[in-house]
This record gives structure tokens, C-alpha cells and sequence, in this order.
């Protein structure tokens, strides 16, 4: 293992993405007539909140309407922001939904269980509000607020696990700034995860924002899962995992306050990300060449190279 | 919840409200998901990558 140094902060403001957000907020919103005895959406919601808030209004009101549901079809109608206001805990980056569900949803819309807020969804116990509070705020004291901030302001937990489990976590497209995460009792751990899912999010809103469409004939080997990718997979994973790169970096080397246990774990972790990433050093820059927006593609490369030099 | 069939008139509310998300969806069917699996165990890092299907990212 080596020694580490934190890096230059990297900057998330990427202008398609903020305009995205407000009109797809509004045409979300705009699928239900507004009605005086309705309260509709909560003004209080800023717009990343309510671009994630919106989605669960739309992936949860569709299949009520799909079935019939006329129950929980009016409920979602009557909050066309799913309830997200009430299940908010306050943290570093602004309001934040924290939910511990016991049970998830499987459904062609996703390749892996997701979670739905609707009315009978509660906030998370005190716990787990003060965990992922002091996880947003690693995320934020170590250069990842801007990208947490607009691509992770509902919290999904999945298991609660321990430093030599198996760590899992996704995002859905159908609910942008959502992030699911199994997590320890550790926030610098969970900051980790919480970026990799948030920086996951930030490339999908940016292809989108920016109709990038990508070939799904073009494959390149990913050292991550020891088989060649489809691009789409390969440069999410050569954006999400530098990213996870440099947050470790950043908070090993700023961090007084972490355990021994946690200190072990990410070092351990950054160590052999840099194995990994190695090898795509060659690779990374053809993949790129498929990214028609140039600013676009200079972040990409900016953060791949600010990881493979730490 | 309370399930009942909905009705096909055009200006009834699921109706138009299922015409506008059909809309707004367009031709964009595209569902992706991002598994991501680590282990980070006492001898050293586990490949334990999770495939969820040919759209997964990392």
C-alpha cells in the first residue's frame, strides 16, 4: 500500500443537466391538472429534490393506473412529489429522503429490486437519519457536494452489512437521484458508495441531457468484471470508480477522525482500485471517441486521469 | 388498495393521465441499472461484480 494525497476538486456543473431537470420536473408534474383541493407539489422542494421526488410520483402512479388503483392513483395525484417532504432528514447538502424498506419491488422497469416512495412509506429511524447525515457530509467536506447534492437526494438503504461483507448498491434510470446502498456503521463507507451511485446518476442525466446515444456493438474489456462491456457500461464504470478513487484519497489523507477499522478498508479498497484501473488506461480514450460532446468527454477524461495518478 | 377497472373514455383522468406519461416517455423504452458489488475482505479485494443483464454499469 502507499501513501495518499488528496486531488484537485472535480467540477460537476454540467449546464444541460440543471436545465434537464427543471423541464422534466415541470412535464411530470404537468401530467396531473392542477386541482384547488389537491396540494399537488410541495414548493418547498428544491430542484434536484424534486427531479428525484417526481420520478417516484411517475413510476408509481403509472401502475396504479395501469391496474385500476384508483385509491393509490389519487394518491399520487394529491402529491405529485410521492410524500418526499416528510421523509427528509437535514444534512450538509440540503433536505435529504432517508427510507429503510422491508420489503423491495421487482418489475420489468429495472434488472435489479428497487423501492417506491408512496403513502405508506416512513422515514428511516433515528439511526440511520444520523448516518446518512454524517455520510453526506464526508461527501461534501471532501469536494463531492455538487454531485450529491443534484444526484443523491433520496437514500434507499438495502442491508446493513460489516467491513468483510459484500457491499452492494445501484441506481435505476427510471429514478434518477436515487441511489440504493447496503451500508456498515461507518459514514466515510457510506460516502463512498453514496458517490459511486451519484456519480452513476450525473452520467446518465449528462447522456441524456446531451442525446448521447451509444452503440451497443462497441465493447471494451473491463477489468471490473473480467469481461469485455458494452460502452455504456465500460465508461460508467471508468467515471464512477475514479470517483470513488479520488473521494478515498481525499478523505485518507483529511480524516483524522477515522477508526482504524475504516481506515483499513479504504486504503485497502483504494489500493486495488488502482489495479483496476490500470489496465483501462489504454482502452478509456477509444471509448471515449464514442462521446460526441466535447465538454462532456473532457470530464470523463479529466477524472480518469486524475484517478490513474493517485 | 381499492382496484377497479379503468375506464377507456379519453377525458376520464387515468386515461388522459396514461396518454400524457406515454407521451412524455416517448420512444425512450431504455431501462438501465447500475449494480455495483464490493468486497473488500482481510485478504485482499474479491471480484464479486453482481451482472444484472447486458445494460448494467458498474
Amino acid at each position: 500500500m502507499t501513501t495518499v494525497q488528496s486531488t484537485a476538486p472535480v467540477d460537476f456543473h454540467f449546464g444541460p443537466i440543471p436545465v434537464m431537470h427543471q423541464t422534466r420536473v415541470d412535464r411530470i408534474r404537468a401530467l396531473t391538472p392542477t386541482r384547488p383541493d389537491m396540494p399537488g407539489a410541495d414548493p418547498g422542494l428544491d430542484v434536484p429534490l424534486a427531479y428525484a421526488a417526481a420520478h417516484h410520483y411517475l413510476e408509481g402512479a403509472e401502475p396504479a393506473a395501469r391496474a385500476g388503483d384508483i385509491d393509490l392513483f389519487d394518491w399520487y395525484q394529491a402529491n405529485l412529489d410521492a410524500g418526499t417532504g416528510r421523509l427528509c432528514a437535514s444534512t450538509a447538502v440540503g433536505p435529504c429522503a432517508v427510507i429503510t424498506p422491508n420489503e423491495l419491488i421487482t418489475s420489468p422497469i429495472s434488472d435489479t429490486p428497487f423501492y417506491l416512495l408512496g403513502p405508506f412509506t416512513d422515514p428511516a429511524a433515528a439511526p440511520e437519519r444520523a448516518l446518512a447525515r454524517a455520510a453526506y457530509k464526508k461527501a461534501a467536506d471532501t469536494g463531492f457536494a455538487d454531485l450529491v447534492t443534484h444526484h443523491a437526494r433520496i437514500l434507499v438503504f438495502l442491508g446493513r452489512k460489516e467491513y468483510h461483507d459484500r457491499f452492494d448498491s445501484w441506481t435505476i434510470s427510471r429514478l434518477p437521484g436515487t441511489v440504493f446502498l447496503d451500508h456498515i456503521d461507518d459514514p466515510a463507507a457510506l460516502a463512498r458508495d453514496l458517490i459511486h451511485e451519484a456519480g452513476h446518476n450525473w452520467l446518465n442525466d449528462a447522456l441524456t441531457a446531451t442525446n448521447t446515444l451509444l452503440p451497443g456493438d462497441a465493447h471494451f474489456p473491463s477489468p471490473w468484471k473480467n469481461t469485455n462491456r458494452p460502452a455504456y457500461g465500460f465508461l460508467h464504470a471508468c467515471w464512477a470508480f475514479p470517483l470513488t478513487m479520488i473521494y478515498t484519497a481525499n478523505i485518507l489523507d483529511q480524516d483524522s477522525e477515522l477508526s482504524a477499522a475504516g481506515r483499513d478498508f479504504l486504503t485497502r479498497y483504494l489500493d486495488l482500485q488502482r489495479r483496476f484501473l490500470a489496465p483501462t488506461a489504454d482502452t478509456h480514450p477509444q471509448a471515449l471517441t464514442l462521446i460526441p460532446d466535447p465538454d462532456l468527454r473532457e470530464r470523463l477524461r479529466h477524472v480518469h486521469a486524475q484517478a490513474l495518478v493517485l | 388498495m381499492n382496484e377497479q377497472q379503468p375506464a377507456n373514455t379519453a377525458d376520464d383522468p387515468i386515461s388522459s393521465f396514461l396518454e400524457s406519461v406515454q407521451d412524455l416517455r416517448g420512444e425512450d423504452k431504455t431501462v438501465r441499472s447500475t449494480a455495483h458489488s464490493s468486497r473488500v475482505a482481510a485478504e485482499g479485494w474479491t471480484r464479486a461484480e453482481q451482472n444484472t443483464g447486458p445494460d448494467t454499469a458498474a
